[in-house]
């Protein structure tokens, strides 16, 4: 049961990422204006009733913009959260279960893989790919799985020694099902945990990539992007390069908070 | 301490190799042939005997070993070819920029130890007081904050409205305060973390309590005490964090126009100049796995149990 003290930073912060997910996935409702229509006679507007947030240099409506950016960055962030579970627990569990050579092979793997510092690596394999969402995403998922793998695979051989483990072992249940029915769940909510923790970090990873313009293309909208187009406006208009940041910065902000409250309700040891 | 280096040796020099793999199999495993993309990307006549002659040129029509193998023997006298739009020499290009970041990237590094252990110690040994837990939420909130968004509202205050910086651009030392100084912010919260957990955990220790009772001054205590054994896990992630910032340099060069090597490398992957993107790959590799290796020898100096378990995590 999770303490009263710490159930209410759990709701609130929960429920912060809630507003944040269906802002994202009700964004035609909650737009003010179209975020693609440019509208060059009212370019660089401040605050007004039709444009809340004022407009871009290409006089498009800038809180529509950010609505939309969020769908954006969640939707990437999500599907990366997915893909890099799946590819590390796959590797994860055949490594430190099968071990052996498959075992060496993955690991020296991963140790090659993990030479380059991360971001580094990420902006080459995007590069070299030719930027756009899909890239992005790909480049992204290339960097993360890897950490994670190696966390599983220790895991795994310290659970390999586990008495329900070898007695599964004994009566002759099958490899494939020791690793789904006795592994899996042992595993699987650990690395969830952690991933939930590392939100934060993969939403600053997609600004800054779509900053650089190898991450999300021209048209759509996403956060970095607009910062980026904001550059030459920062004497004349530094509200566009600002308000975009807020919006990054919140929203990692709760993810990160949303990370740590988890943690601690889950948690013992900590206060 | 020999045992833990010869192995550490080892695996240094594994790992080098396999960041030469890296280098040489990334660009070639990604479904874009490199020069048909260089054509695209510059928009050259692509007829098949210009791009036959860059092939032959790069030695692109060769097998795949012997490429490997002739570009390693290269590599090894410090030769990485030559760039395929602008002919010039990548290593010798990669240097000079490599120089420009890593200027920025030791300020950084300067800036990032000062603040973090000045405010680390303090929110330590204040513990739980009122300063520890406005230094809590304020590095919560810069942690989440893009390093894009903190160059520009720092060009915004620092350059603009204050005027006392020079906004962009690279020459003097004035023009290198900014760019760290974002740089340095990006790592701080995490450094602060470190260094106060790190020693709110050795004041309940045998030995800081011991010094204690003997009464010794704070001061020395936290100085020949806490901060000693501070300094190893420090080490290890400030060896790390050059990764951070070799890589968060490259955004920090874009918004602050700065000739260096993450700027380079930006422009040359738009062009598809996959000569210095392998360049690049293996420089970076090799820094980075030199530093990891500095800072474990030096760990294993500082702390005896560390070569005693091989450096095995």
């Amino acid at each position: 049961m999770i303490k009263r003290n710490k159930r209410l930073p759990l709701i609130i912060s929960s429920s912060l990422v809630g507003l944040l997910v269906i802002m994202a996935l009700f964004e035609p409702l909650l737009m003010p204006n179209d975020p693609y229509a440019t509208n060059i006679a009212m370019k660089l507007q401040g605050y007004s009733a039709a444009y809340p947030l004022g407009t871009d240099h290409l006089g498009r409506c800038i809180l529509s913009r950010l609505i939309a950016g969020a769908k954006v960055s969640l939707l990437t962030t999500f599907s990366i959260l997915i893909v890099t579970i799946i590819i590390s627990l796959a590797v994860g569990i055949t490594a430190g279960y099968i071990g052996g050579l498959v075992d060496t092979v993955l690991m020296r793997l991963c140790d090659i893989l993990l030479a380059l510092p991360n971001f580094i690596f990420a902006l080459v394999i995007v590069g070299t790919l030719g930027g756009g969402l899909f890239n992005m995403f790909i480049g992204i998922v290339c960097v993360t799985w890897v950490w994670y793998a190696r966390l599983i695979r220790n895991m795994v051989l310290s659970l390999k020694e586990a008495q329900y483990v070898k007695y599964a072992q004994v009566t002759g249940v099958s490899r494939l099902n020791i690793a789904r029915v006795h592994i899996l769940p042992f595993v699987f909510p650990q690395i969830l945990l952690l991933k939930l923790i590392g939100l934060g970090s993969t939403i600053l990873l997609i600004s800054e990539l779509s900053f650089l313009g190898l991450g999300v293309t021209a048209p759509m909208a996403e956060w970095g992007m607009m910062i980026s187009d904001s550059k030459t406006y920062l004497l004349s208009n530094p509200m566009l390069m600002f308000i975009p940041g807020v919006m990054i910065s919140l929203t990692v902000l709760i993810f990160n908070w949303f990370g740590d409250t988890v943690r601690n309700a889950l948690d013992p040891k900590t206060l | 301490m020999s045992r833990f280096l010869a192995r550490r040796i080892g695996s240094m020099v594994l790992a080098l190799w396999g960041v030469s793999l890296l280098a040489f199999f990334l660009i070639r495993v990604i479904p874009v042939d490199p020069v048909e993309a260089y054509f695209a990307i510059n928009q050259l006549p692509a007829s098949k005997e210009a791009m036959d002659a860059i092939r032959e040129e790069q030695g692109l029509n060769k097998p795949l070993l012997s490429q490997y193998a002739n570009w390693i023997w290269h590599v090894l006298q410090f030769d990485f070819g030559k760039s395929f739009g602008s002919k010039s020499d990548v290593a010798n290009d990669l240097i000079k920029k490599l120089w420009v970041t890593l200027r920025i990237s030791a300020a950084a590094l300067f800036f990032v130890v000062c603040i973090s252990v000045s405010i680390g110690v303090l929110s330590a040994v204040k513990h739980s007081s009122l300063f520890d837990r406005l230094t809590r939420t304020t590095i919560f909130m810069i942690a989440s904050m893009p390093s894009f968004w903190l160059a520009f509202i720092l060009i915004y205050v620092v350059g603009l409205k204050w005027g006392i910086l020079p906004l962009m651009g690279w020459g003097t030392w004035q023009h290198m305060i900014l760019p760290s100084l974002t740089l340095a912010l990006g790592l701080c919260p995490y450094y602060i973390r470190l260094i106060r957990t790190s020693i709110v955990e050795q004041m309940q220790q045998p030995h800081v309590l011991y010094a204690r009772a003997r009464g010794l001054k704070e001061s020395v205590i936290i100085r020949n005490y806490l901060l000693k054994g501070t300094l190893p896990p420090l080490l290890t992630s400030l060896a790390m964090s050059c990764g951070i910032l070799l890589g968060g340099a490259a955004v920090v060069e874009v918004v602050f126009t700065i000739p260096g090597v993450g700027r380079y490398i930006l422009v040359a992957m738009e062009a598809r100049d996959y000569v210095v993107l392998q360049g690049f790959i293996l420089l970076i590799g090799f820094f980075y796995i030199v530093i990891n290796f500095a800072a474990d020898i030096v760990c294993a100096m500082i702390d005896p149990r560390i070569r005693l378990k091989g450096g095995e995590q």
